[in-house]
């Protein structure tokens, strides 16, 4: 038996918590199934200098939008979601590469429109005024260890400024540690957590703003259509800097 | 005037735990990152993370660190980054 789930079961049957128990049974017959995202954000208000600091450290990389002509490439170089790159192309959706000499090796996609279909969970977010979404940031593995992320984030940020966008967000899988924990300091907060709660016939949604369970929501009326707050002063998270120490991670929600 | 000695092993150890614990664990205590943790596999560094460490080793050791030097049998563990440091810090 997987270590977790034998841990929470006795956990559960010490305690004596059935509802608990209930759901762990559910989840490991797979009656139940729970997702969590969280929808992270940043402003764009100001330029952060040690980020910079960072980007410059970085000379051998640099960026550029991907044309409908560079399709085969992202294709052949970014397999995993290879048929939908020109559906995603055609609906205005634009891709930020990375590259290193002429071949790509990291990818953000952005759409320019704040109504988006979050589809890891079947709900639908409104951003606030000239926020930005952005979705399937991807670093070849290879390309990891050169500093690929921040060149792609940094530049990303700094186009967004040119346009006059905002605010970014985008989602952070529940379990994307690494990921999380990346965008946190680059000055990302957790804007939203959302839960799903499938079960035979039912589907429940958990919205919980900025991890704020007083604000908690429950959803029962099928996918909501949540409204995503501006982020509030420079940085969210509660982080004075982007890149001071980290805080608390995703945890459960 | 005659040039400083390079750090020992045991300096270069005590100043990576107490960077990598004051950046990335804030009230954790250094000792508690062992030689032979991963860092990358570990959930000690993330992307940026690690290149934030990079600009700290160039700039505390006045070295460069060339790309094909960032690998994981360089970076792997604090074991690794201190063989890795002793050997260009007494090259340089």
């Amino acid at each position: 038996m997987n270590p977790i789930v034998w841990h929470r079961l006795t956990r559960y049957l010490l305690t004596g918590d059935v509802i608990a128990l209930g759901i762990l049974a559910g989840r490991v017959l797979r009656v139940i199934q729970l997702d969590h995202v969280h929808i992270m954000g940043r402003s764009l208000g100001d330029t952060d200098p040690a980020l910079d600091k960072l980007r410059a450290r970085v000379q051998d990389l640099h960026t550029r939008f991907a044309q409908p002509a560079d399709l085969d490439l992202l294709r052949s170089t970014f397999p995993h979601h290879a048929r939908m790159y020109a559906e995603r192309m055609q609906q205005g959706d634009q891709c930020l590469l990375v590259e290193g000499g002429s071949k790509p090796v990291a990818f953000t996609w952005l759409k320019p429109h704040p109504d988006v279909v979050i589809a890891e969970i079947g709900c639908r977010v409104k951003l606030p005024p000239q926020g930005v979404w952005g979705y399937d940031t991807f670093v070849l593995p290879k390309a990891r260890l050169a500093g690929a992320f921040v060149v792609l984030m940094c530049e990303l940020l700094a186009e967004l400024r040119r346009r006059g966008a905002s605010s970014v967000f985008g989602t952070i899988t529940h379990t994307n540690r690494e990921s999380f924990h990346s965008h946190q300091r680059l000055g990302y907060g957790i804007a939203l957590t959302l839960s799903r709660v499938q079960l035979p016939g039912l589907c429940l949604y958990r919205i919980l703003p900025s991890g704020d369970r007083a604000r908690c929501s429950v959803s029962t009326r099928g996918a909501p259509e949540i409204p995503i707050a501006a982020p509030r002063g420079e940085k969210l998270g509660g982080q004075d800097t982007a890149l001071a120490g980290r805080t608390a991670g995703p945890g459960p929600s | 005037m005659t040039a400083l000695p390079p750090p020992s092993a045991d300096r270069i150890r005590d100043e990576l735990r107490h960077f990598l614990a004051r950046t990335f664990f804030p009230g954790r205590d250094s000792g508690s990152i062992r030689g032979e943790v991963p860092l990358l596999a570990n959930d000690i560094l993330d992307s940026v993370g690690f290149l934030e460490l990079i600009v700290h080793l160039e700039e505390s050791y006045e070295i460069e660190i060339p790309r094909a030097d960032v690998t994981p049998e360089n970076f792997g563990t604090l074991g690794t980054l201190v063989r890795y440091l002793l050997t260009r810090t007494a090259r340089a």
